[in-house]
């Protein structure tokens, strides 16, 4: 079997295939018919509503799935019960002031959201960032990162009837949390990169603490890869299931591990560095279907588990690196009186869940003229209509979790 | 408690009897699996290993709303989903209680004064036993609010007549969950409780073993 | 490749009328009129030298109109010792009204940001959809439909998407005023609770 790190990238573009026919069809033995014919006989076709309020559909999301006996023919997401206005919050709350609510949008990973809207904002009003505060930025992104993959994951195990991984992430990201509270004072949402560079230098102890952290994490993923990643029914019930292939995924405007996921090897910290990726040596986990198709739910789950071991890697280099003392905040911005220069731009960075983008226009005054927030969750959940008709209704909880999305950040 | 609910005289032995069905009711607290936003994330940190709300008897988080007593209301209500919260508080069984977690279930939180669609409060349309405040409350805060719940369902009268008592919140509060967080000289650890004991919120001296 | 590189490709390519270049301080685009939008993004998408097979996202903006100051002459004595009114002169036009939808494209293959722009009238806000282009679009073009009331001609399903059905108006629109209470659900600040 080949080496995931090292297998050769899926070419880039593939020729169009058609969509093939889903692989989990009932065969009877003996049956002459060619696998793909579903033998069973059709029923009445029947709606089922699942959410608003569902333990599997990770928040508020509302699919509507029609199905004919188990097998899916037609869904559709329904979107907006966490609709919280983030856009005309953006024009109407000065630059500075919206970056807590940046944290609120994709609450798993709030780190990298106050990074996105800092870069962009960064961008317009051309504000450049000390080489120390970047380090702290590194850090507290990657380790956020981690922490969010490991809820993905986690919560993943839960949604597929697993409920002993779910722990072990938690205890995980309990850590990782309790590092980052030792950084800002929070949990969650934690409003510690600011526009300019960063709330404060990592305390004393911090490094150290983390590394520590870092050398136990990893040995507990392999622990985690015991219980689920090769657990006999998580495989079965996640390969060859919700297969995306790339041309697909490309159409439906899919970033991070979900495009990843199906081989392309496209992350934007390797294609665009921001920050100080270019400093650092890692490698960009693709999809190689190990366990059945090339972009198959297992696939999915898979890059993620990868991501968190090159996050740790990154987190590493960047202690190392970093340099001992230095400025954390640029010196040209001034935080009562923040004033961004006219001026528009787009800035994309790679958030746990895909490409986050800010699109910010300025007209010169304290607030943001338009302030769009790209979101990979919103344009990843778009693919569901065309990837669950045809599957088993039960395979749709394991798609929906293989996504991963978060509603927050979905209806902003 | 159908016919005889509040309708028997107040005497020791419907007391007595209140007490028992109260001592039930506040010590298997079932919450439902019901997270809308950011809130919802320390609601699963709650019910997972490191707070672990079971201890309080308040873990089983049920999945329908016809089999849980307590609906954590975590996360910002919006126009769209004001309805089925609703729809969700109607469905439960009674007796049922309502927790509203964060400040956005509070009074709007954040989003009060450019939420155009965000419902400012849920008191607004559900009746609601405890408030939790902040953005998002720490998990001790849940379980502080759960313990102020078991507090008031405790003061609750269900078969003698009589007006009720005030619950008695004395011992209730714990301490702030860190200790230092602003100090960065302190690495915050999670506040250790221990349950207490299978009793402990009937003592008047509150609970903390 | 740069907005204005791409302009240069597209004169080769005899597709550069109606493309003018928006060079704003920070990012360019592409700036086009509504009749050539789709024609535009087909051919971004298909020719080689673009391969903008990504589309990140699509939204719009209101513009307001925005004037520089009016200039007012004090008021003046004439020869004959009567006040002369000074004259007010409009600020000139820095912005006109109007709304802009912008595309973000992105070439997984070429590695580059495009942005095409395309400015539309207050009154008649509609452009081509590119739902039939890239399945991505769909939703946000129901978003920008949803929170600004653009419309996308040629959408298949152009419904509201993250708002209620029912809900009146516009939200992104700078003149939108929200409303009091949404189908008995009252979305009002309440008074402030009276401190013990
Ligand atoms: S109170 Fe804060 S953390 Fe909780 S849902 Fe509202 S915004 Fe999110």
């Amino acid at each position: 079997m080949a080496d995931p790190m090292t297998a050769p990238a899926k070419p880039q573009i593939e020729p169009a295939k058609p969509q093939t026919a889903p692989a989990r069809t009932l065969v009877l033995p003996g049956d002459p018919r060619p696998p793909d014919v579903h033998v069973d006989v059709r029923t009445q076709e029947l709606q089922i509503n699942m959410g608003p309020q569902h333990p599997s559909t990770h928040g508020v999301l509302r699919v509507a799935i029609w199905v004919d006996g188990e097998i899916v023919t037609r869904a559709e997401p329904d979107i907006g019960y966490l609709h919280r206005c983030a856009e005309k919050i953006g024009e109407s709350v000065s630059c500075i002031q919206y970056v807590p609510y940046t944290d609120r949008y994709d609450y798993l990973a709030a780190m990298n959201n106050n990074l996105g809207y800092c870069l962009a904002v960064e961008k317009v009003a051309e504000i450049d960032v000390p080489e120390k505060a970047q380090y702290v930025r590194t850090v507290a992104v990657e380790l956020n990162r981690i922490g969010s993959h490991l809820m993905a994951v986690g919560t993943y195990g839960l949604d597929l009837g697993a409920f002993t991984p779910f722990f072990y992430a938690f205890r995980e990201r309990e850590e990782i949390l309790r590092l980052l509270e030792w950084i800002c004072g929070a949990r969650l949402t934690y409003n510690f990169i600011r526009i300019g560079g960063v709330m404060r230098d990592l305390p004393e102890g911090f490094a150290a603490d983390t590394r520590k952290f870092l050398d136990l994490f990893e040995t507990r993923l392999d622990e985690f890869n015991d219980l689920l990643t090769h657990n006999h029914i998580f495989v079965n019930r996640t390969a060859n299931v919700g297969v995306i292939s790339p041309d697909m995924a490309i159409a439906y405007g899919l970033t991070g591990p979900n495009l990843r996921g199906s081989g392309l090897r496209y992350d934007l910290r390797r294609e665009q560095p921001y920050l100080l990726y270019d400093r650092f040596q890692f490698d960009i986990p693709v999809g190689t279907g190990i366990k059945g198709t090339v972009g198959d739910c297992w696939d999915r789950y898979w890059v993620r588990m990868l991501e968190m071991k090159e996050s740790v890697r990154i987190v590493r280099q960047a202690l190392d690196q970093m340099p001992a003392t230095g400025e954390i905040m640029a010196k040209n911005v001034r935080h009562l009186a923040f004033k961004s220069k006219p001026g528009e731009g787009y800035l994309g960075i790679e958030n746990p869940r895909g490409e986050l983008g800010y699109y910010l226009i300025s007209d010169g005054g304290a607030n943001s003229y338009r302030s769009r927030i790209r979101a990979p969750s919103f344009c990843n959940l778009s693919i569901l209509e065309a990837i669950l008709p045809g599957t088993m209704l039960a395979d749709a909880v394991a798609i929906i979790g293989s996504i991963d999305i978060v509603l927050g950040e979905v209806d902003r | 408690m159908g016919l005889f609910e509040r309708n028997l005289p107040d005497i020791y032995l419907t007391r007595l009897a209140d007490l028992a069905v109260n001592w039930g009711r506040a010590s298997s607290l079932w919450p439902m699996t019901f997270g809308i936003a950011c809130c919802a994330i320390e609601m699963m940190a709650v019910g997972a290993a490191t707070f672990d709300m079971d201890r309080f008897g308040a873990g089983a988080f049920r999945a329908t709303p016809r089999q849980a007593d307590l609906m954590i209301v975590a996360g910002t209500v919006n126009a769209k989903m004001a309805h089925v919260v609703k729809r969700l508080y109607d469905q439960m069984p009674e007796p049922k209680y309502v927790m509203a977690m964060g400040a956005c279930t509070v009074g709007g939180g954040p989003y009060w004064k450019h939420g155009y669609n965000v419902v400012k409060g849920i008191d607004k349309f559900v009746p609601v036993d405890v408030h939790v405040p902040g953005c998002p409350p720490r998990p001790e805060a849940i379980i502080e609010g759960v313990r102020f719940l078991q507090r008031k369902i405790m003061a609750k009268r269900v078969l003698a007549q009589g007006v009720e008592t005030k619950p008695d919140f004395t011992g209730v509060s714990v301490s702030p969950g860190t200790v230092g967080i602003l100090d960065p000289t302190v690495r915050p650890t999670s506040t250790v409780y221990r349950a207490p004991t299978a009793l402990g919120f009937l003592a008047p001296s509150g609970g903390r073993a | 490749m740069t907005a204005a590189e791409a302009l240069e490709q597209l004169k080769k390519a005899g597709l550069g009328d109606g493309v003018e270049l928006f060079a704003g301080p920070k990012d360019a685009a592409l700036l086009v009129t509504r009749e050539r939008v789709k024609q535009l993004l087909r051919h971004l998408r298909d020719s080689r030298p673009f391969s903008c097979d990504l589309l990140l996202m699509i939204t719009g903006t209101h513009m307001t109109e925005k004037r520089a100051p009016d200039k007012t002459t004090p008021d003046g004595v004439d020869v004959n010792g009567g006040v002369v009114k000074g004259t007010t002169v409009k600020g000139a036009l820095l912005r006109e009204a109007g709304f802009e939808v912008i595309w973000h494209l992105r070439s997984v293959a070429k590695h580059h940001l495009l942005a095409v722009k395309c400015r539309l009238p207050l009154a008649d806000p509609r452009v081509d959809s590119v739902a039939d282009l890239w399945p991505a679009a769909d939703w946000h073009e129901r978003e920008t439909w949803d929170l600004l009331g653009i419309t996308f001609t040629g959408h298949p399903n152009l419904r509201r998407i993250l708002l209620p059905e029912s809900w009146v108006g516009h939200p992104l629109r700078k003149d939108y005023v929200a409303p009091k209470e949404f189908e008995g659900i009252n979305l009002e600040v309440d008074a402030p609770w009276p401190t013990p």
